[in-house]
């Protein structure tokens, strides 16, 4: 018997979570985020002298970006059917749009790995690695438009701020890539970025927790719980040893890089895992609709305003 | 009726039946009792019934007892089955309850079983009566696969294969067999009967050899044959009156010219009654018959039920007698009267005024009478056939609660069909039984969990589902819970369970037969039911606390 | 009209989603108003639907025990769902007599039967955010995956705020009703609607459906079932009002339909511009890292 109407029916879901290989597609958002702003940051080194902090961060682009379409292909339910989204180009698709982005950003970023490990085409190699710079950052905060243009709550209802959430971790993720890989005197930016990523994106969360009310639940719950917070906890460990450390310790740096890699990788699997959880209850969708519906807050089309 | 008798002779011996033997009145088999399904069981365990034909039947779950409908099959000869799949009264030798318990052997069951597909209704020609009275003819519209055939071909070529055997045969019991009219044609590489062609049979023929229409026609003098005299006229005028399909807007509201009921094509019995006593139709929306007096016969939508030019205000003749003893304005002329009746004062073996008796099995005594269950059952007495202490006999505590059986709407009867379809059987996948809340709480049943169900017949199990749809009853100051079930389930297919009528007994009621299925006393308990020797010692052990013996229940 | 509307509706168009297609001249739309008030549980839908559309079998033969209910809600293999609830609430002064002694004396109960669908909204997250244009507008106004050119992405399963459509794993696609597109280019009522004996589900032009509905719930709330509501109905609602709409007997919730269903593509505007200024954060904030102070 179904008594209370916030259970929905029989505590059933009533919208469906995403039939997505959390390996594939939350390992796709680390490794998207990860190599965009690499991307950027490797120019950056570039522009400022730090060929062994542009080298690493050129490479991981690429081979993060590669295992990334890997990922994406392996993902689909008919894998040999992945040019099929290249039939159309639709703004109103964010998966549409990163198809199209990352066909353009991925030949850069490999252009600009390639010319780098050979030293070939040197005028193709700097003009990839501006390109990847200048789509990098579409690539690390689309995936954010990606989860929030669903109907699940987790994710829809931080729209506003899950993009800025997104780049924070891309950056603190290249911010790490860079710690871990380039030599203490040329690793200056990635210790900057490591406090400008992990603020950045922390602030971003927790704006965008507090705006969602109680479809934040999910986030310090179960399994996504627990992600959330080994990614919050990795960052300010990672970013105060970027600090502290990454100046004059190659151990520190190591450690605090690899800290910011893992703290990314866990808060995309967390944001994942809490798009999950808050598909699964019904209260979820049920609770902030009724209070919209009751509170004569309209749900029109076009949205408030229109005429 | 002569007519109606010596007609359907005709049509089963053709030139065999003549005046002089009686039409082969005598080859006709005799009634020797009752013959209804559940005496074939019990002739089946006294070995007397060596053999049975199941086609389309499913008694090892539809039927009331089913241990005693599998015990009689383990001691036949013979046992042919025909339906769509492998249904439990095909394969209760290999893998039947009594087999898990080790109650029966399969190496000890000498009972030869012969299991043949059937065709579906859409893989045969044929006819759907329903209970309108009316056939709607089937054409076949693709073949059946493999070795599926229809019920048609199997008789058929049953019949023909045993008259070759009898050929050359001088007994005078085998006469019978080989004077039957069975050259009906077939056609096509599975060499299929003409069903149109035992539609015609059953239609009848005249003198002339022409197709009658009317069973009027039918005569005691051998001039003519029909199967069947209700259906006579089906073939009128040598077209199929079955098959026709004439839209309800090319015709009247009686929709007379689709299909055909008998008899006659009389959609409406007694429709006299439709017009007034001066033979004006009641309603004009509803008109069926009417009088025309310029023509001085009924005439209408419909087919009279009447004598055609018996006038409204015809009254019998002092001393009539037959169908010139009813009135104008009597329309029930099957009744002697023509009146139609609220009370039978003859006919029933029970009757004549209806009355309240409690089931067979029941937790309360008859609250009308002190006389407790009809007097005039029929029970059987066989040690799997017990029955349970009623009322305030000692021991019917130990059956406490109700059950009545019923239907769900996404399967048919025993499952045979429904249960092996996907569409069908994902709506309603495992057998369970419903509780109130309060029965639940009483005994611990949980929504969704496992329920035990206990007879002295046998033990089933079945998923709960708790509902307020079921309430507690309170009968003279008692509170008696009920337990609802559906009858669907049985072990093959793919939605399986236990067979509900495991728990049933057999007793019958004194007019029609028919098994006493709606409502029983049973007991519940939470949990699944023992498996191997332990189910049927559950049994036993509830027999033995409530002192059930062969004379318990059997009380008139 | 605010900067969001004008976007919005360049992207996924006004109310009339055929032409907005670019279908020139398409017929009147078409859809479902299914009569929840009407409906008997037979599942006669559920099961012409699958028979129709070849749906297979949902895989699970086990007692979900919703009630009547085992089938649970709609999915790739499942097209048409026939829900149960049981309440303790009257229905229109109709004595149902089950009495409870624990409870009030009048044994109130009543039973809610629907049969939900896809509701072909007119705005249409499932189609907004499929990448490869299997997902379309057909002249008649509805949505159907073309099941040769899906290739099994999944982002169309979250999108849709009704939780309608869904992946059938072993075949990789994505399936749901296709309004019976194959029957009505021929003229034909979709196999619900002809199997529903009650009526219950009722196809037509929506437009007409639409007064038929308003008609009937004004109906019912004048003989004394104060419930009845349409649900879906409203050109103005979140998602531009469904191409299948019903009348219920209680909130929507109670059916485990959402309360305030809203096109994601809604928000869309808004997450696009998050997006580009985030990006722009991104490049500034590296900018910063790289070139502020030195070593």
């Amino acid at each position: 018997m179904s008594d209370a109407p916030e259970t929905g029916y029989y505590g059933r879901p009533i919208v469906k979570e995403a039939p997505w290989a959390a390996a594939e597609i939350a390992g796709y958002l680390f490794l998207g985020g990860l190599a965009g702003a690499s991307s950027v940051l490797a120019a950056g080194a570039d522009l400022t002298g730090r060929p062994a902090l542009a080298r690493p961060l050129k490479r991981t682009a690429f081979g993060a970006i590669t295992v990334s379409l890997v990922a994406l292909v392996h993902d689909l339910g008919r894998p040999a059917r992945f040019l099929n989204m290249l039939r159309v180009f639709k703004p109103t698709s964010p998966m549409s749009v990163g198809v199209w982005l990352l066909s353009a950003y991925a030949p850069a970023a490999g252009a600009a790995a390639a010319s780098e490990a050979t030293g070939i085409l040197p005028a193709v190699g700097r003009a990839a690695t501006a390109g990847a710079a200048l789509l990098g950052p579409a690539v690390a905060s689309y995936t954010g438009v990606l989860l929030s243009d669903t109907a699940v709550p987790a994710w829809h209802d931080g729209h506003r701020e899950m993009p800025y959430v997104f780049v924070g971790s891309a950056a603190t993720a290249a911010a790490g890539t860079g710690l871990v890989a380039a030599p203490l005197d040329e690793n200056a930016p990635a210790r900057r970025l490591a406090a400008i990523g992990a603020v950045a994106e922390l602030a971003a969360a927790e704006v965008m927790k507090r705006r969602m009310g109680m479809v934040a639940e999910p986030y310090s719950r179960g399994r996504a719980g627990v992600l959330m917070h080994a990614g919050e906890a990795l960052t300010l460990l990672g970013a105060g040893g970027a600090l502290a450390l990454g100046r004059r310790s190659r151990l520190g740096a190591v450690a605090s890089g690899a800290a910011l890699l893992a703290a990314s990788a866990f808060t995309r699997f967390g944001i994942f895992e809490a798009g999950r959880q808050s598909a699964r209850d019904p209260r979820y969708v049920v609770e902030p609709q009724r209070a919209r519906r009751a509170g004569g807050e309209p749900s029109g089309f076009p949205p408030a305003g229109a005429g | 009726m002569p007519a109606y008798m010596v007609s359907l002779l005709k049509a089963w011996w053709g030139d065999a039946a003549t005046a002089e033997n009686d039409f082969c009145f005598d080859y006709l088999p005799r009634l020797l009792g009752t013959h209804g399904t559940y005496d074939t069981v019990m002739a089946q365990l006294e070995g007397t019934c060596k053999g049975y034909f199941l086609m389309g039947e499913n008694p090892a779950v539809g039927s009331a007892n089913n241990r005693l409908q599998r015990m009689g099959m383990a001691n036949l000869d013979w046992l042919v089955v025909r339906d769509f799949s492998l249904i439990e009264s095909a394969t209760w030798w290999k893998d039947g309850p009594e087999i898990e318990t080790a109650e029966m052997r399969t190496e000890d069951i000498e009972t030869e079983v012969f299991f043949f597909p059937a065709a579906a209704h859409i893989e045969k020609d044929g006819t759907f009566t329903n209970t309108q009275r009316m056939l709607q003819w089937h054409f076949e519209a693709q073949r059946p696969e493999g070795d599926a055939r229809s019920d048609l071909w199997f008789m058929y070529h049953l019949g023909r294969r045993i008259r070759e055997r009898l050929a050359d045969s001088t007994d005078e019991r085998d006469r019978p067999v080989l004077d039957l009219t069975w050259d009906y044609p077939t056609a096509g590489p599975l060499a299929e009967p003409s069903a149109e062609a035992v539609l015609q049979e059953i239609n009848g023929f005249g003198p002339d050899g022409a197709h009658l229409s009317s069973y009027s026609q039918l005569a005691d003098d051998g001039s003519t044959s029909c199967g069947a005299w209700i259906y006579c006229g089906v073939y009128a005028d040598g077209v199929n009156q079955a098959a026709r399909r004439k839209p309800r807007t090319e015709q009247n509201w009686t929709g007379g010219e689709w299909g055909w009921a008998w008899p006659s094509n009389r959609r409406v019995l007694y429709n006299r009654a439709s017009a007034d006593p001066e033979g004006r139709p009641w309603s004009e929306r509803k008109a069926l018959v009417w009088w025309d007096g310029d023509a001085g016969r009924w005439v209408g939508h419909d087919t009279p039920d009447f004598d055609l030019d018996k006038a409204p205000d015809y009254r019998p003749p002092e001393g009539a007698r037959g169908p010139g003893a009813t009135a104008g304005d009597q329309p029930f002329i099957m009744q002697a009267d023509g009146l139609g009746w609220l009370y039978a004062p003859a006919g029933t073996t029970d009757g004549p005024l209806p009355t309240h008796y409690e089931p067979q099995d029941s937790p309360v005594d008859n609250a009308l009478y002190g006389q407790k269950r009809n007097p005039a059952r029929t029970t059987y007495d066989h040690p799997g056939n017990r029955y349970h202490p009623s009322g305030s006999e000692p021991g019917a505590n130990v059956f406490p609660y109700v059950l009545t059986t019923y239907r769900l709407t996404e399967h048919f009867t025993s499952g045979g069909m429904s249960r092996w379809a996907p569409h069908l059987s994902e709506l309603q996948p495992e057998s369970f039984c419903e509780v109130s809340p309060e029965l639940a709480a009483e005994r611990g049943l949980e929504h969704r969990g496992w329920a035990t169900l206990v007879t002295a017949r046998g033990v089933v199990e079945a998923r709960v589902m708790v509902t307020d749809r079921m309430t507690p009853l309170n009968v003279a100051g008692r509170r008696i819970h009920q337990i609802g079930m559906p009858y669907h389930w049985g072990p093959n297919g793919l939605a399986t369970g236990d067979s509900l009528n495991e728990l049933l007994s057999i007793a019958l009621d004194p007019n029609a037969h028919i098994q006493e299925d709606k409502a029983l006393s049973i007991d519940i308990r939470p949990g699944r039911r023992p498996r191997g020797a332990g189910r049927p010692a559950l049994v036993r052990a509830y027999q033995q606390r409530a002192g059930i013996g062969a004379d318990t229940g059997t009380a008139p | 009209m605010s900067p969001d509307g004008d976007l919005v509706l360049s992207l996924v168009g006004g109310g009339e989603p055929a032409l907005d297609s670019g279908y020139e001249d398409p017929p009147p739309r078409k859809g479902f108003f299914t009569d929840t008030s009407l409906c008997i549980g037979c599942k006669a839908c559920e099961v012409a639907c699958k028979e129709w559309n070849e749906v297979p079998a949902d895989g699970g033969l086990d007692f979900l025990g919703l009630s009547m209910d085992n089938t649970g809600g709609l999915g790739a293999d499942t097209w048409r769902h026939v829900a149960f609830i049981e309440q303790r609430k009257p229905l229109n002064g109709a004595e149902a007599n089950l009495i409870h002694s624990d409870r009030d004396p009048n044994g109130d109960f009543r039973w809610l039967m629907s049969s939900d669908v896809c509701k072909h909204c007119t705005h249409a997250a499932c189609l907004d955010v499929c990448p490869t244009g299997a997902l379309f507008r057909t002249e008649f106004g509805t949505v159907v995956v073309q099941a040769d050119v899906c290739n099994g992405c999944g982002y169309c399963v979250p999108a849709c705020p009704y939780g309608v459509i869904d992946k059938r794993e072993e075949d990789g696609r994505v399936f749901k009703c296709t309004l019976c597109y194959d029957r009505l280019g021929e003229g034909m009522d979709p196999a619900c609607a002809k199997a529903c004996p009650t009526n219950s589900i009722q196809y037509g032009e929506l437009d007409e459906l639409r007064e038929r509905a308003d008609a009937r719930v004004a109906h019912l709330r004048a003989t004394g079932v104060a419930d009845a509501r349409l649900y879906g109905r409203d050109p103005g609602d979140g998602v531009g009002g469904d191409g299948a709409f019903f009348l219920l007997l209680d909130e929507p919730e109670v059916y485990g339909l959402p309360p305030d269903p809203v096109v994601t593509t809604r928000d869309l505007p808004q997450m696009w511009r998050s997006a580009a200024v985030a990006g722009v954060a991104l490049l500034g904030g590296i900018a910063a890292a790289t070139f502020a102070g030195g070593r």
